[in-house]
This record gives structure tokens, C-alpha cells and sequence, in this order.
């Protein structure tokens, strides 16, 4: 029988909610020092929820691409490359060719596409894989919601063929994953789609996703291991249960904390997934990053728990923001729109670095020349705010 | 849903008295009513999104989805609200007073529940709110049938001394005891 009692999270939930914003202090850090290109052999950029706006009115986009850029330039063929993880067109997806919304559609992903089609990004093969979210299946779990991703993968091949540019929908339509995405003898990229698992999967199809998760793991070697995904393994953002008991008269609190709420990560159905990766990564080793999206924020997380991946990041403020609560292990949270990177050093160390755009800067006006003017201040104010040494 | 809908439809039309009202003095008691119904509607609505994520692994996407068909146990709730503080305002307050205690008591009782018997750390909360839902549902219909203390001696006199309005409902019947 289990004991009746207010768990700690709860606790921290409540205090949370009632005190508004005087959250707990994070861990003091100390910024490692800008990286320099002779001792960095790889970069990994992570961006999430991409699709809420025009990304030619989004700074963040400016200084992502202005970053992919620098890296390609400095580092050698194939050694940059770029996740979206997920969420890659708001609110429904991709619409067909001849719906009224596919050419507005086809500009936000098309501008995304062109954060790898810079001269650098184009000349060192700078990849990017997109990840699938729940918006792109039309948050979905029936036909229409697959034929939605369809047309995103559609869209993003033919980019590629027309093009030239690096660019995947990784895992593809009908492949809920894991896709194994191996960089050299350093890296091996896992990438899932977990939007197809809470909407779409049914159980036998779940089981060998599975079981192909635990052979990524157990064929990795000496290889660190990214596990990526639009669902992040956990988060102290909404989606994680941290919603302000005062906000909406509580009822996001309550549907949150009941586990009602398909796409938060104490649904049922996330749950699951998340127990059987913690059982896989137990017995296969703990990937050195879990990266996800979904909550609009940034946030760092350090686990120590045998089931648990070393660190967790949530990058997920590429187009849309959201206040972040504080949860175990958490060494880093923002609301800001921005991205991170990954830099896998020459000495066998892996650092990772926040960069985000004051909130001034979010969204630029459409007119030329504020646009400009507002996007060239955006890439000026655009900074590390956080960094750490993950190995 | 339909069914559900059904049963709340049908406990609407069993707690809204059929008596006719006086036409003065009811509006206070009504508007107290609908903010009531209201409130009591929307326990009810998260109750049951709550119950059928649990149960039916019907998910919602938002908040946004309490709109449409989930959001119907509202519109009964004012309904019933207003009717029944229009019609009878003590049987408001009876069935307030009912639907805030067996709430509480629905709250304790469901997040117990779901602590010894759920697997996961929701389930005390998914138990907490379906219980609410079930809690102030009852109560509330207790409340609202409760037979009213009467004066006795005005009984027996009839409707047209009252000028032509009955002072409240009675209804009856007949469970067999063995």
C-alpha cells in the first residue's frame, strides 16, 4: 500500500504556484569561454517549435543562421549539423498545395530550410534533420494528421532535390524511429519521433520501435549518444506540470497535474514511453544528451538517476515563449526565444552553450526597413546566456 | 458523451421544479443560482475530461478542448442553477451547501483512492478531481431533493389561500422492505 503523502514535486509545484514568481535560485555557473574553432571538431545546434511566425521576422533565426554560418566556415565538411526538433509549422501542419494556407506554410519552413543553404552551411554540407511535433501531425491521431506530415516531408525533399539543400525529415513519415544518424567516430545522433507515439503508434508498432531503440544504444560503442526528440524527457515548463495555479482560474493547473493533458509528459501515454526508454537506457548506458523541444523555453537538466539520460535540454523557444518553473537537477531555465549548440571539442570534452534574443527582439515588424533595422539590433543583442560543460 | 449527456440532461429536468413561480423576488435567487451552476458545471466538465483521460485514454490537446460537448456540463449547471433558485431558493441552498460538502468530502475521498490504488503520481490528482466532480453532483442532488421541513399546519391549506403558488413539492414513493 502506498503511503498518502504530498510528493516533493508537488510541493515545489504549490510554492510555485502561489508565490508567483520567486522561483527558487538556479545554481551559480561559470560561462566557459567563447569556443575556439582549432579545437572544436563538431557542432550540434538544437532548435525547437520553429513554426509559430514568418522566421525572416524572428531575430532568432537571423543569429542561428548568422552561428551556422560561422561554424561551417571554420570546421571541416559535415561537422555542422542542425536539429529542429519538431513542431515546424503552427498550429496544424503542413496544409495541402491547393489549400489558401500552404504558400504561408511553405514560407516557414522554406525559411527554416534556409538556415543550412547559407555559402558556408552549402559548401561544408551543413545537415538538417526536422524532427516531427504534435503540430505537425495536426495534433492528430487519424489519417489526416499523417497526411499533414506528409506534405512536410514532401516539402523538405524537394528542397533538398531542387535545392541542394541538406535536409531531412528524420524519422520519415510512416517511421517512428529511432533513426540512427552516426558523425563520425564521436557521435551517434538517435532520433525519435515521440509525436507519433502519443498520437499515432499502436502497441506492436510502439514494441519494436523499442526494441530498435535498445539496438541504437547497445551498437553506439564508444560513440556519445544525442537522443532527440520533440517531447523532451522532462521539463519545468507547462508541458512538465508547472503551471501557475492562479493562471486560467487553475484549470490548466488541475488538468495538468491530473495527467488529462494528452501532450503533457504525465499523460498516460508519455509515461510509458518514458518508463521503457529509462528501462533501456539502464541496461544500455545513459545517453550523454536528451534534447527536446516542446515547452517554449530553454532549460539545462542534470540527472544522476541510472534510468535517466546525463542531461536533458530543452530547446523549444524557436518562434513561441513560456515561463519555466524549477525541477530537480535543473541548472539553466528561460523564457527566451533562442537555441543551443553543442560543441564537441578535439580534447574529448562536449560543452553546450544557450544563446537567446532580448525579448525586445522576438518579433520584428514585416515592413522592409524596420525589419532591417530591427533584425540587424536583434543579431547585435543576441548572446550566450548560459553554457556548461556536459563531458 | 451522448450518454452522459443524457443523464445530465435528465438530472436537470429531475431537480427543476415544475411548480410555477411567483413572478417577484426570484431574480436575485436565480442569477445566484446560474453563478453557482456555473461554477458547479465547470467541476463537473474537468471531472469529467479528467475521468474519460483516465479511463477511455480520451485525451484532451488544451484548455481549449473544454469547449463544445465537454464543456456541456456548464450550460446544464447554469440551467439547473437558475431554475432552481427561481423557483425555490431554500432548495438552492440546500443543494449548494450539498454540493460543496460532498465535493470536499469527494476530493479526500478520490485522492486516497487514487494514492492506494494508482500506479502513477496523477492518479491522486485525476482521483482528488473526479471525485470533486462526483462529490458536488450528488450533493448537490441530494441537496436539491431533500424533503423541505414544512409547517404543519400549513398543510392542509389550500394552493388558492396562497394565492394560487404551492409552497414546495412533494414527491413520494414506495420502496418495498422486507
Amino acid at each position: 500500500m502506498r503511503r498518502v503523502a504530498l510528493g516533493p514535486e508537488l510541493g515545489v509545484a504549490l510554492l510555485l504556484a502561489g508565490c508567483g514568481s520567486s522561483l527558487p535560485p538556479l545554481p551559480a555557473s561559470t560561462p566557459l569561454p567563447e569556443p575556439d574553432p582549432d579545437e572544436v571538431e563538431r557542432v550540434v545546434f538544437l532548435i525547437g517549435d520553429t513554426g509559430n511566425g514568418i522566421p525572416a521576422q524572428l531575430p532568432v533565426f537571423s543569429a542561428l543562421g548568422r552561428d551556422i554560418e560561422h561554424w561551417a566556415a571554420r570546421l571541416d565538411t559535415g561537422a555542422v549539423t542542425l536539429l529542429v526538433l519538431g513542431d515546424l509549422i503552427y498550429p496544424d501542419g503542413m496544409h495541402p498545395h491547393d489549400d489558401p494556407e500552404f504558400s504561408r506554410d511553405s514560407i516557414i519552413l522554406g525559411q527554416q530550410i534556409e538556415l543550412v543553404t547559407g555559402p558556408a552551411a552549402m559548401a561544408r554540407e551543413a545537415r538538417a534533420y526536422f524532427l516531427a511535433g504534435n503540430h505537425d501531425y495536426m495534433q492528430e491521431t487519424d489519417e489526416e494528421g499523417r497526411l499533414r506530415l506528409s506534405y512536410t516531408q514532401t516539402f523538405i525533399e524537394r528542397a533538398r532535390l531542387r535545392d541542394g539543400a541538406q535536409a531531412w525529415l528524420l524519422p520519415g513519415l510512416h517511421e517512428p524511429g529511432p533513426t540512427v544518424v552516426d558523425m563520425g567516430e564521436r557521435l551517434r545522433l538517435v532520433l525519435l519521433d515521440t509525436a507519433w507515439w502519443l498520437l499515432v503508434g499502436e502497441q506492436q508498432e510502439k514494441n519494436r520501435m523499442l526494441i530498435r531503440l535498445d539496438a541504437a544504444l547497445a551498437t553506439a560503442g564508444d560513440r556519445d549518444v544525442i537522443v532527440a526528440a520533440h517531447h523532451p524527457y522532462t521539463s519545468a515548463g507547462p508541458h512538465g506540470g508547472y503551471v501557475s495555479l492562479w493562471k486560467m482560474l487553475g484549470i490548466r493547473y488541475v488538468l495538468a497535474r491530473s495527467g488529462a493533458i494528452l501532450q503533457d509528459l504525465n499523460s498516460e501515454q508519455y509515461r510509458e514511453l518514458r518508463l521503457a526508454i529509462e528501462q533501456i537506457f539502464e541496461r544500455r548506458g545513459r545517453p550523454l544528451l536528451f534534447a527536446g523541444g516542446h515547452e517554449h523555453s530553454l532549460q539545462v537538466i542534470r540527472h544522476y538517476a541510472p534510468g535517466a539520460p546525463r542531461w536533458t535540454a530543452v530547446s523549444g523557444s524557436g518562434s513561441k515563449i513560456s515561463a519555466v518553473g524549477r525541477t530537480e537537477g535543473m541548472l539553466f531555465g528561460s523564457g527566451q526565444m533562442g537555441y543551443m549548440s553543442v560543441h564537441f571539442r578535439r580534447d574529448g570534452h562536449v560543452d553546450l552553450f544557450a544563446t537567446a534574443v532580448p525579448e525586445a527582439y522576438n518579433v520584428c515588424p514585416p515592413e522592409p526597413t524596420t525589419l532591417r533595422e530591427c533584425t540587424a539590433a536583434g543579431l547585435a543583442a543576441a548572446e550566450v546566456v548560459y553554457s556548461v560543460r556536459l563531458k | 458523451m451522448s450518454s452522459r449527456l443524457s443523464v445530465l440532461t435528465l438530472a436537470t429536468l429531475a431537480v427543476a421544479p415544475m411548480a410555477p413561480a411567483p413572478a417577484h423576488a426570484q431574480a436575485v435567487p436565480a442569477v445566484i443560482g446560474a453563478g453557482v451552476g456555473l461554477l458547479g458545471g465547470g467541476v463537473a466538465t474537468i471531472s469529467l475530461v479528467v475521468g474519460r483521460a483516465r479511463w477511455e485514454s480520451e485525451y484532451i490537446g488544451g484548455v481549449e478542448d473544454l469547449m463544445g460537448l465537454n464543456g456541456a456540463p456548464v450550460v446544464i449547471g447554469i440551467a439547473t442553477g437558475a431554475a432552481i433558485g427561481f423557483w425555490d431558493g431554500d432548495r438552492l441552498r440546500r443543494s449548494v451547501l450539498g454540493g460543496v460538502g460532498g465535493m470536499a468530502l469527494g476530493i479526500g475521498t478520490g485522492w486516497v483512492a487514487g494514492t492506494i490504488f494508482g500506479d502513477r503520481r496523477a492518479d491522486n490528482w485525476a482521483g482528488a478531481v473526479i471525485g470533486a466532480g462526483m462529490g458536488l453532483a450528488a450533493g448537490a442532488l441530494v441537496g436539491a431533493l431533500w424533503p423541505l421541513d414544512e409547517d404543519p399546519a400549513s398543510l392542509g391549506e389550500p394552493a388558492a389561500a396562497l394565492g394560487g403558488r404551492p409552497r414546495g413539492i412533494r414527491v413520494g414513493f414506495q420502496v418495498p422492505v422486507r
